[in-house]
């Protein structure tokens, strides 16, 4: 058992910057989820912990041990690929024995150690089955068993849920979690997908463009988030984030004007105005702001309802039910005590709700 | 009706290789086939004779020499020829710089037309001013009669064959480039050494693809030996050293002008082909489980 953390690690091929020298900390036993966009770098910061890439600049560690030099194989680590990796010719239990075997573990003991891990992922009896012969969930709980059966110091997965379908990743993703908290293993946890990232991770990092843009509790990244970027990533949709104006204390974006706590200490030269759709209070026309709904989107018992109020456009959750139609004239109200202020220019969040 | 268009279709494009195959396989095999029942020298008319060329067959001294050369040929050549394609594959998959030129290089003995590749070995082979007796000599290992001494000269014909294995290494190649690089990162991760890799991931992955390959370098390596032995060895060093099945039926077919005798070990070279390429099939069906999804 061990921690894992990276410090000043980065990742450049050639030009290219897939990595700017990042710090990041997964506590022992914990389970981070590093959520961001693709092309974000989170798999090769992934990699990068196997071994299977090298870091052009920086040091990795796990525990006490530096293993920014170690081989994949003298690491202690497993990992769980996107595709599952299985191999196709071998059985479920030989695959699950397979990094057993090549480390010499006597047959008894492989056999042994591989029914625990099947039977801790929930495929014990699928063990003389092979790949083919498998659904997607049964093949990644396959993938998990081999990957717990080493009892390996950190746990790696790559984005091991997005090849499932809907359904079962939702089960799955419980089952992950429920894994995790009774072998506690630290565990570093890719995806590209917030609801995942919140709902399974202790800690969850936020990474773009080759940066770490915040490291915190699901809560807090989800209602502190550290800039811009945070705030529409994470939550489903994204929070709302529109130009807006600091105007005789108050800050003025299209029709609104919100006076929020604690804009007197705020110094920028350009703010933006931030609000979860969630908050966008939409009624009938005369109370609140006007503004026309210009799409609306149901999803099972929520709608999206997208509404311009002048030039400043906003996407409200609504019960399905409540929603109003498209082409119609509402009134959109936002209360001072759910804004958002964020600085213009670097996206740093300047102001939270109370 | 979707169907049926669907299969006329199928027909239609199968017409053209069913037409080429019966023509130039099918219908001269069942010529073959009658043709060893009689005793025909192109100019008289066949006399039938039955099963008389084959019973002068089991008594031939050279056809036993031809055919026991043939099957040593097989022996040394196939699993030679295998290992090398293997083995340029796995060395030759991955991109590295210059790996376009090797991977020609492999590829080029192949396409060399036969005539000009023997002449080119003749010279290479030649004991006295040929480089291969020469790069021996020169590291100071020993020289061999090439085309002089029996042994030699054909150990000197499997040598020619091994490389000729182009398309061998393309398939190899190709097949090794189809197993997906995961599971190599996940060995790693798991603590395989490389040989246990080979062992257990490669090569059974890879095998599907090697059995092909086995079965068919047999059949080949039964016929491959034609143009070297008739142009370089004659079949010699004296007197039969490399004359292999298709030399054999060659000089009796268009030198002695003994159709009939030439088709029947024609027959006896399919017969040993197909119980050959039978038992490989058999045995790497019994293995299959271990091997093959």
């Amino acid at each position: 058992m061990a921690g894992l953390s990276y410090s000043g690690v980065g990742k450049r091929f050639g030009d290219v910057h897939v990595l700017r020298e990042l710090d990041l900390e997964i506590p022992d036993g914990s389970l981070m989820t590093l959520l961001g966009p693709s092309g974000s770098g989170k798999t090769t910061l992934l990699r990068i912990a196997a071994g299977l890439e090298s870091p052009t600049g920086g040091r990795v560690s796990m525990g006490d041990r530096d293993v920014t030099e170690l081989p994949p194989a003298s690491r202690d680590v497993a990992m769980v690929f996107q595709g599952f990796a299985l191999f196709p010719h071998m059985t479920v239990a030989e695959n699950i024995g397979f990094g057993l075997t090549a480390r010499r573990t006597p047959r008894d003991e492989v056999r042994k150690r591989v029914e625990e891990a099947a039977a801790l992922a929930g495929c014990d009896r699928l063990l003389d089955r092979r790949p083919a012969e498998l659904s997607g969930g049964e093949r990644q709980r396959a993938a998990l068993a081999r990957a717990v059966v080493r009892h390996p110091a950190v746990f790696l997965l790559d984005e091991p849920l997005s090849n499932l379908d809907a359904p079962v990743r939702a089960g799955m993703r419980a089952e992950l979690k429920r894994l995790q908290q009774r072998v506690k293993t630290t565990m570093l946890y890719v995806t590209h997908d917030q609801v995942e990232a919140l709902t399974l991770g202790d800690l969850v990092a936020v990474l773009d463009r080759g940066e770490i843009q915040q490291v915190g509790t699901p809560d807090e990244v989800f209602r502190r988030p550290a800039n811009r970027l945070v705030a529409s990533f994470v939550g489903s949709p994204g929070m709302n984030v529109v130009p807006a104006k600091i105007k005789a204390g108050a800050v003025v974006a299209g029709p609104f004007s919100l006076r929020l706590r604690g804009l007197g200490g705020v110094n920028a030269k350009g703010v933006e105005l931030g609000v979860r759709p969630a908050v966008v209070n939409v009624g009938p026309p005369g109370r609140g702001k006007r503004a026309t709904v210009e799409l609306v989107e149901v999803s099972g018992e929520e709608a999206y309802v997208h509404v311009a109020a002048g030039d400043v456009r906003l996407v409200a959750t609504v019960p399905a039910s409540a929603r109003p139609d498209l082409g119609t004239q509402v009134g959109v109200t936002i209360k001072p005590s759910d804004a958002y202020l964020f600085d213009a220019e670097s996206g740093e969040a300047l102001l939270y709700p109370a | 009706m979707k169907l049926d268009t669907e299969r006329r279709g199928l027909l239609v494009m199968l017409l053209p290789y069913l037409f080429g195959i019966g023509a130039l396989v099918l219908l001269p095999a069942v010529f073959t086939l009658g043709m060893s029942l009689y005793e025909y020298d192109l100019i008289r008319p066949g006399d039938f004779i039955g099963l008389a060329n084959f019973r002068e067959l089991a008594g031939d001294e050279v056809f036993w020499i031809s055919l026991i050369n043939s099957l040593g040929f097989v022996l040394a050549a196939v699993p030679l020829r295998l290992l090398g394609a293997l083995g340029l594959g796995l060395l030759l998959h991955r991109r590295f710089r210059g790996v376009g030129a090797y991977r020609t290089a492999s590829y080029l003995p192949s396409v060399v037309p036969d005539m000009a590749y023997v002449l080119l070995w003749l010279w290479i082979l030649n004991p006295l001013y040929g480089p291969l007796n020469l790069a021996l000599d020169a590291l100071g290992l020993p020289t061999f009669g090439w085309l002089a001494t029996p042994n030699a000269t054909r150990a000197g014909i499997v040598i020619m064959s091994l490389f000729t294995i182009g398309e061998g290494f393309l398939v190899a190649m190709a097949t090794r480039q189809e197993i997906p690089g995961q599971l190599y990162e996940l060995s790693a991760i798991e603590g395989a050494g490389p040989w246990h890799v080979f062992r257990k991931v490669t090569l059974p992955l890879m095998a599907p693809t090697l059995v092909l390959l086995l079965l068919r370098d047999t059949i080949f390596s039964f016929q491959v030996t034609f143009v070297p032995t008739l142009v370089m060895t004659e079949g010699g060093p004296a007197p039969y050293a490399t004359t292999y099945l298709p030399l054999f039926i060659y000089r009796n077919a268009f030198e002695f002008l003994r159709y009939g005798y030439a088709a029947a070990a024609t027959v006896i070279m399919f017969l040993v082909t197909f119980v050959i390429v039978e038992i490989q099939s058999r045995v790497i069906r019994r293995w299959r489980h271990a091997f093959i999804v």
